[in-house]
């Protein structure tokens, strides 16, 4: 093998770990870009965020107390779900819904102007009417 | 080698960059207003405060067609006293076409039903409700109510409106949230969005489409059933997609159901064919009109008048049977 043959094998060598590492890094920030996102439960009370809950890293139950105004809610939140447990409202709509894991309909507590909406990455569609 | 090499690195660093630009704007916020909640999203070349816009001007309009915000449009023709009230230009616009529906629907579809629909108060406070025997108002009430509804008893002029019975209201709640929709969606595409979903509590307009090109889906709820069960999805774009159901607003009493679509002849909730009815049009003002009409008039009716309707595409009515009927140009994808 001469000198200039092996020039070449070098400089091969060098292009494609130069493409190795690149295509390592690509997928590093594509994953970091297009991972999907955790689930997010955003509280609300008339409008005002009052708490962000990553749905994905609870480990433990935890309640949350809304007591403004006139409202008087719990909600109670586990692991990728959440719930109303208890409102003062007179319908108990938002009581009877029940565990809700995401998708595009909220928790809502009309009466006491209480909305948890939910940030998921699978839905499947983008509204739902009725 | 090194010109392979090269162009790969090129498209990977192109591939990375077109997304990063696409992702950064797309726009999603849910707010409560109107007594129900209503999320925008948009996407587009968009200023950052566009959404705060659209929302202040919901605010706005709401301000103009509440029945109960002191100072409004329809409030102060409501305790005007039989005088004529000088409104907003868009006032008249959402009452001339109030007036269009009552023709359309042989009067069933009435917007001097304020007095009626106050008296039910289907959207009434905790504190309002919470010392009442009964939330289904007396017989004596209702009759009194029921005979102030007349749409005929309106003279609305190119800037004021007069309700000739002074103890009649006016209540444009059946069709305000269409028209509020309609004005948000013109002002999002006036702003350059590229495509937006305007999702007022049921009323939906889809300008354009979504970010990556495709159309809107939409889906239907399922009547009764739990919140996101659906009986279908409808593919949409630059249209608007409105339903109304029987099953929305209701208190429950004695074993019975109450709704909140009410038959001004009888003053009670009413009963027809149709459980649910959605209905795809050029607009959401019409759709809202028609989903409401659909369920006052029933399925014979609809199916014989809505084609006739212009900016009428399409609708997808849920009969008491479970029967799921389609009208026009509409596909339901189960």
């Amino acid at each position: 093998m001469n000198k200039s043959e092996r020039t070449i094998k070098l400089s091969n060598r060098f292009w494609m770990l130069m493409l190795g590492v690149i295509v390592i890094i690509s997928a590093i920030i594509a994953v970091l870009l297009w991972r999907v996102p955790a689930d997010y439960a955003r509280i609300y009370h008339d409008n005002v965020l009052v708490d962000v809950i990553n749905l994905t890293t609870v480990t433990e139950r935890r309640e949350i107390e809304i007591t403004r105004d006139n409202a008087n809610n719990v909600v109670v939140i586990e692991y990728g779900r959440v719930r109303m447990e208890c409102a003062n409202c007179p319908d108990g709509i938002c009581v009877r819904r029940g565990w809700v894991s995401g998708g595009l309909i909220p928790i809502v507590c009309l009466p006491n102007r209480v909305v948890i909406v939910f940030d998921s990455s699978d839905n499947d569609v983008d509204a739902v009417v009725g | 080698m090194k010109r392979i090499s090269l162009i790969i690195i090129i498209v990977m660093l192109l591939t990375l960059l077109s997304g990063c630009a696409e992702r950064t704007v797309q726009l999603s916020e849910t707010r409560l207003l109107m007594d129900t909640y209503g999320t925008i999203t948009i996407h587009g070349d968009i200023d950052p405060e566009l959404l705060d816009d659209a929302f202040a001007l919901i605010e706005e309009l709401e301000g103009l067609f509440s029945m109960t915000i002191e100072g409004s449009d329809v409030w102060r023709i409501n305790n005007s006293g039989g005088e004529a009230v000088q409104v907003d230009a868009r006032t008249i616009e959402l009452i001339t076409t109030g007036l269009e529906f009552a023709e359309l629907s042989d009067g069933m579809f009435d917007i001097t039903i304020g007095r009626l629909s106050r008296l039910w108060d289907f959207g009434a406070a905790a504190s309002d409700i919470a010392s009442l025997e009964s939330r289904v108002p007396s017989v004596l009430t209702i009759k009194e109510a029921r005979e102030t509804i007349n749409s005929d008893q309106m003279n609305v002029a190119e800037n004021t409106v007069q309700i000739v019975n002074s103890d009649a209201w006016i209540d444009l709640g059946a069709i305000a949230k269409g028209f509020i929709a309609d004005s948000v969606a013109e002002l999002l595409i006036d702003r350059g969005v590229s495509g937006a979903l305007i999702d007022l509590g049921g009323d939906v307009v889809a300008v354009g489409y979504r970010q990556d090109g495709t159309v809107w889906r939409i889906a239907l709820q399922l009547p009764f059933g739990n919140p996101g069960e659906r009986i279908g999805v409808v593919e949409v774009s630059g249209v608007a997609v409105v339903a109304s159901g029987i099953y929305e607003r209701q208190f429950e009493e004695n074993g019975i159901i109450y709704h909140h679509i009410l038959d001004p002849t009888t003053g009670m909730p009413v009963i027809t064919d149709i459980v649910s009815a959605t209905i795809v049009a050029e607009n959401a003002l019409i759709g809202e009109g028609l989903s409401t009409i659909a369920i006052l008039v029933g399925s014979e009716r609809a199916l014989e008048r809505f084609e006739q309707v212009q900016g009428f595409i399409g609708a997808v009515l849920v009969l008491d049977s479970g029967e799921v009927l389609t009208i026009g140009d509409v596909e339901l994808i189960v």
